[in-house]
């Protein structure tokens, strides 16, 4: 890990939801141009974490700082979150029929480029930077018509996120279990999303169950959390460890 | 239609306060007065647009038809329980089964009084049962009172076994017969009850029932009617549910000349739940309406409703179904859904929900849906082999067992057969020809 | 997760941008109600006699009506006698301008500043225009390039001399004076309104569309159209309507009846937004309105769509008689209830036609201390075989008092009919704001388009201009309700 000041900074991080505790004293450092795998079993805290890094009202931080680029989150809402340059893939992505997916993904994007002081793109620059990205993730552009995810399929769904990361550009990526439910072809099509966005200056966390999207994404760092900790880190090693042995080992050591 | 102006339902009587109830005879003397100043509700009440008022006052325009011995074994079938089952044989005036008649006759501290013996052994709790009623202004509540001999209290205490159900089955000759039971479960108790009523020709009947479930009680409650086409009947039931409790009621009915039951639920406390299910089964020329109402008052209280109506030739099936959600409700969740089926090109439904919303944490959906059995469904079972009756009796079963399916999981065993003995009987009358 | 509604507290005091007065001297009929006004009114108008003594059944069958009082709107009682019935500015000749150049320019302005310039030139392309001021008519564009296709558009008064024979067989005989309280009412004082008719296979080349404006004090409008499309033809028709702000309550009741013979379609669309009322609920139109089409002829088709952001109360039922075999009926409706708005609002669906079918779908928004009724009827007679109808009514609800009411009745008569219904009321779901948050919009911003996500299906049904429209008046009327 480098030893600059990291992108993400977060420390002893104690999370409530429904008076219950689900993160207990977490500590993640996340350097620019990083890209680190967090895996963990069923109900260990991994959407919770980047659930809670957007901002999502659902969770009480009872104890703890996070830090993105020397700035403290917790003070901001969701949407300045998403301004600054931190994006969440969501594992269940929302449905809104009626919304057009198009007219959504245009006030998005210029929301977005205002607030970096970039002039917003008009219909033919928007429809432009669409076409350009959308085959990357297999889209066509009938897809802007339709309401956004409303009676998508859940690979369509996915690779609506992965296009919504492409078209905001952000600085860090949150990926939450975005392999879950896809098959092989749509799972490419995913990893090749995002591979296209890995530079030196832009930092990724892939939050995932099993390790077959570490075949498509080459971490740099794995981490293991385990009821509301992480309890290794390693490296992609690590991952095929865990896909050979399970997490069972690793819960008996705890236990 | 009442205004729906004020917050649902408390509706002053002039010149009488029920705070001022203390006995028996108060109570007598409060629905008098208030039959006086209140005239029987008309068809510009929306709720009353399919049966009338009329339909339940005696004296009432008889036939003279007789029984058919078909529709009095349907009422007295569930005379023969299971021996580990308690029941309560309840006819006019007095207490029929011998071992009832005793005060300790249902056993588990369980306590069966009168009417007139509760408001005096215990006023506080009949006062109670009074003031907190949803039903305590009603039009045919009124006139229950003023027109009743007496009637039962049953209080159901915590340590009763909860895996032993209640019967209780209604019977009387009378040509108008007025019915009155008050029931509390007393906080934390569990109770499996079911109800029948057993008909005979040419009869006016009239139940009011107040049910209280204290805090975390639970009632699962069967209520069971006889098909009678000789008949008028009202049922007027008013249920409160307290914090963390919840009522769940499956009515099967088969209607009759006129029939008609109201319940009305109050979710008083937060967490409180509801479930009024229904299906309506009706023979030929057989009317049944029925009119709920569910009044959210609490934070986090849940109610779910299902009716399903199939109707023969000339019956009239009428569900309305009222939600309110009051205002500063918080994660209130109201579900309605009913299905109707007409079986015969002279036959009708009706359905008349209404949602009333006054705050904005909820979520409320309601659906219908009404037509014919499903040909889809039919083609499929006929490509199967099946010729086009038995397909339209195996549809129409489905149908009516759906809504006991659906019934809520920890309803015991005896309640469950029961419902489903008389879901059969009923799918039975409308399609008699076929072995099912 | 409570992200919304305890932010989401009503903070708007927008202004009403139609809510400005013309300075104009008005001829104004002093405030009450007998036989002599209706028949002063009737000469005033020159009116043939048949109309005069229809008005005068409608006025003796009225005083014999109570006013319902069933809907979900509570007001303090109407004084009908202190209303005045007839209002015209008085550059108005009752024998009409021959051309727009004659029209007075103040009111020119008026409905260049409403936007909706009457000059032709200036006008939407495509759009005839009849404007209603007070209780008459002052213009009707595009008049002979309708009367090239053989369309009658004109104002009603006109039509009653000019095309009686039309008039007597058609007025009433979609809501007769009977019917109830307001219509009768209006049959008794209605003073202008449009007349279409539409002969037999013509497609009418241009929308049409009446502007309604209450402009003078204490005056009540009482407007008529009747819209018959003959076999075969199509019509579609666009209605707006504004209203000066005034503190007083005033009173609008109208009727419109459509008639679609064998073969006919007619689409009538509303964008109604009269003044509502101010936060505390003072001032704003009433407006009851009956609204009722006739599928008279077999494979007719009627169509409402209804944009309701306007009045103080709105009391309006716009329905369909399916009566021809194969007729089809379609009721689509945003209506919103803010401040003290209260809206009462739906559709009756009568199906008497074999495979008639119809839709209604109804989205209606509370917000504020708005209460938001939807009444609705759908009936399938004995003789509806085969007939199908579809209904969906949703209700948003924003803020913690705000009210909304669904009332869908059903009434089934025929097995082979099939009717389906389905509701939900809720609030805007938090993770949908949640979502358009993470990905950079503001929470206002998110509110807005999941309001125009939620009433798209029914703005889809207005023609475009009117569907910008629509939109802009929803999120005008939104501003500052989300906190």
């Amino acid at each position: 890990m480098n030893n600059e000041q990291p992108l993400l900074d977060v420390r002893n991080l104690w999370i409530k939801a429904q008076d219950q505790f689900i993160l207990n004293g977490l500590d993640l450092r996340i350097g620019l141009g990083e890209v680190h795998a967090i895996m963990g079993p069923n109900g260990s805290g991994k959407s919770t974490l980047v659930q809670s890094l957007a901002g999502h009202p659902g969770y009480t931080i009872e104890k703890g700082e996070i830090s993105f680029d020397g700035e403290d989150l917790l003070t901001l809402t969701p949407e300045e979150r998403a301004r600054r340059g931190l994006f969440l893939a969501f594992q269940y992505p929302v449905e809104i029929a009626g919304l057009g997916n198009g007219y959504f993904l245009k006030a998005a994007v210029n929301a977005v480029r205002e607030a970096r002081g970039q002039t917003p793109y008009d219909a033919v620059e928007f429809l432009k930077v669409f076409r350009e990205l959308a085959p990357l993730v297999g889209l066509g552009q009938d897809f802007l018509e339709r309401g956004v995810n409303a009676g998508f399929s859940g690979g369509e769904k996915k690779r609506n996120e992965i296009l919504q990361m492409l078209l905001l550009e952000p600085r860090l990526t949150l990926l939450d279990e975005t392999d879950s439910g896809l098959d092989v072809d749509a799972l490419k099509l995913v990893a090749r999303g995002v591979n296209a966005t890995r530079s030196k200056d832009r930092s990724i966390v892939l939050v995932t169950h099993y390790q077959r999207l570490l075949d498509y994404i080459d971490p740099d760092v794995v981490h293991i959390l385990i009821k509301g900790r992480i309890v290794r880190s390693g490296t992609r090693e690590l991952a095929r460890e865990i896909e050979r042995e399970g997490y069972e080992p690793l819960l008996t050591a705890m236990a | 239609m009442s205004s729906p102006v004020e917050s649902f339902r408390p509706r002053a009587l002039s010149g009488s306060s029920p705070t001022r109830i203390r006995s028996w005879d108060d109570a007598r003397t409060h629905a008098e007065k208030a039959l006086e100043v209140h005239a029987p509700p008309d068809r510009h009440d929306e709720r009353w647009r399919y049966t009338r008022a009329q339909d339940f006052l005696p004296p009432l325009a008889r036939s003279n038809e007789t029984t058919a011995s078909a529709e009095r074994k349907l009422g007295t079938e569930l005379t023969t329980p299971a021996p580990s089952e308690e029941i309560l044989l309840l006819e006019d005036g007095k207490i029929g089964d011998p071992e009832a008649r005793r005060r300790d006759g249902l056993r588990h501290g369980v306590t069966l009084r009168t009417m007139r013996e509760a408001w005096t052994e215990d006023p506080a709790l009949m006062k109670r049962i009074v003031l907190s009623s949803p039903i305590r202004d009603r039009y045919f509540v009124w006139w229950n009172t003023a027109h009743l001999d007496d009637g039962y209290v049953i209080v159901v205490p915590r340590e009763r076994p909860h895996d032993r159900p209640l019967q209780i089955l209604w019977q009387s000759p009378n040509a108008v017969v007025v019915r009155r039971l008050l029931l509390v479960l007393e906080p934390g108790a569990r109770l499996d009850l079911v109800e029948g009523e057993a008909a005979y020709p040419n009869q006016l009947r009239h139940l009011v029932r107040d049910i209280h479930l204290d805090r975390e009680a639970t009632l699962h409650h069967a209520l069971l009617d006889a098909p009678g086409v000789h008949e008028n009947w009202l049922w007027t039931t008013g249920v409160v549910v307290d914090e963390g409790a919840a009522y769940h009621a499956l009515g099967v009915h088969a209607g009759a000349r006129k029939a008609r039951h109201e319940i009305c639920v109050d979710l008083s406390g937060s967490w409180a739940q509801a479930t009024l299910d229904a299906a309506v089964l009706l023979p030929s020329k057989h009317v049944f309406d029925l009119q709920t109402e569910i009044v959210h008052r609490a934070d986090a209280t849940e109610s779910r409703q299902r009716v399903h109506s199939a109707t023969a030739a000339r019956a009239t099936a009428v569900y309305g179904g009222t939600i309110v959600v009051e205002s500063a409700t918080k994660g209130v969740v109201a579900h309605q859904q009913s299905r109707g089926l007409l079986l015969d090109p002279a036959s009708d439904i009706n359905s008349r929900p209404e949602l009333h919303i006054r705050s904005d944490d909820v979520l409320c959906t309601h659906g219908a849906s009404i037509g014919a059995i499903d040909p889809e469904g039919l083609f499929y079972l006929q490509s199967r082999g099946l010729n086009a009756s038995q397909a339209r009796a195996l549809l129409l079963r489905a149908f009516a067992l759906r809504v006991l399916e659906t019934f809520p999981a920890a309803a015991s065993e005896v309640l469950r057969t029961a419902l489903a003995k008389r879901l059969e009987v009923l799918v039975r009358l409308l399609v008699p020809e076929v072995a099912l | 997760m409570n992200t919304s509604t305890d932010e989401l507290t009503p903070l708007l005091q927008r202004g009403y941008e139609a809510g400005f007065v013309t300075d104009i001297e008005t001829d104004q009929s002093p405030p009450g109600l007998s036989e002599e006004v209706i028949t002063r009114l009737s000469e005033t108008k020159k009116e043939p006699r048949y109309l005069l003594d229809w008005r005068l059944q409608a006025y003796r069958a009225w005083l014999e009506m109570k006013e319902p009082h069933w809907s979900i709107a509570a007001y303090p009682p109407i004084d009908y006698q202190a209303v005045s019935y007839y209002a015209a500015p008085r550059s108005v000749d009752p024998k009409r301008p021959k051309s727009l150049d004659e029209v007075d320019p103040r009111l020119l302005e008026t409905y260049r500043k409403l936007g909706v310039p009457l000059h032709e030139q200036a006008a939407l392309a495509g759009v005839a225009m009849d404007a209603v001021f007070d209780s008459v008519s002052v213009a009707t564009t595009f008049r002979e390039t309708l009367k090239k296709a053989g369309v009658i558009f004109c104002p009603f008064s006109e039509a009653a001399v000019e095309y009686p024979e039309l008039v007597r067989q058609y007025l009433g005989s979609v809501v007769p004076y009977r019917d109830n309280f307001f219509a009768a009412l209006n049959s008794a004082v209605f003073s202008d309104g449009s007349f279409v008719y539409v002969p037999p296979g013509v497609r009418c080349p241009m929308e049409l569309s009446t502007y309604f404006r209450i402009n003078a004090a204490k005056t009540g409008q009482f407007e008529r159209t009747l819209i018959i499309a003959d076999r075969g033809s199509y019509v579609s028709y666009l209605e707006g309507c504004t209203a000066p702000m005034r503190d007083e309550n005033q009173l609008h009741a109208a009727v419109v009846e459509l008639v679609a013979l064998e073969g006919a379609e007619i689409r009538y669309a509303t964008v109604q937004n009269w003044y509502p009322g101010d936060e505390e609920g003072r001032g704003g139109i009433y407006n009851f309105v009956t609204k009722r089409g006739d599928c008279r002829g077999a494979r007719s088709k009627i169509s409402w769509t209804q944009v309701e952001t306007g009045s103080a109360i709105t009391w309006k039922y716009p329905s369909c008689i399916l009566r021809g075999d194969e007729s089809v009926g379609e009721f689509y409706s945003v209506a919103l209830a803010r401040h003290r708005q209260q809206a009462d609002t739906g559709t009756k669906m009568i199906h008497m036609g074999r495979r008639t079918r119809s839709v209604v779908i109804s989205k209606g928004i509370s917000a504020g201390h708005g209460r938001n009724a939807y009444r609705g009827m759908v009936r399938m007679a004995p003789t509806a075989l085969h007939a199908h109808n579809y209904t969906r009514c949703d209700s948003l609800l924003i803020g913690p008092h705000c009210q909304a009411y669904t009332i869908p009745v059903l009434e089934v008569r025929h097995p082979s009919a099939r009717v389906e219904h389905e509701a939900t009321a809720s609030k805007i779901a938090d993770d949908q704001i949640f979502y358009c948050r993470q990905r950079g919009l503001d929470e206002e911003t998110a509110v807005h388009l999941l309001v125009n996500g939620f009433c798209r299906e029914v703005f889809q049904k207005l023609p475009l201009e009117f569907a910008v429209e629509a939109q802009k008046l929803i999120a005008v009327s939104l501003e500052g309700a989300v906190g």
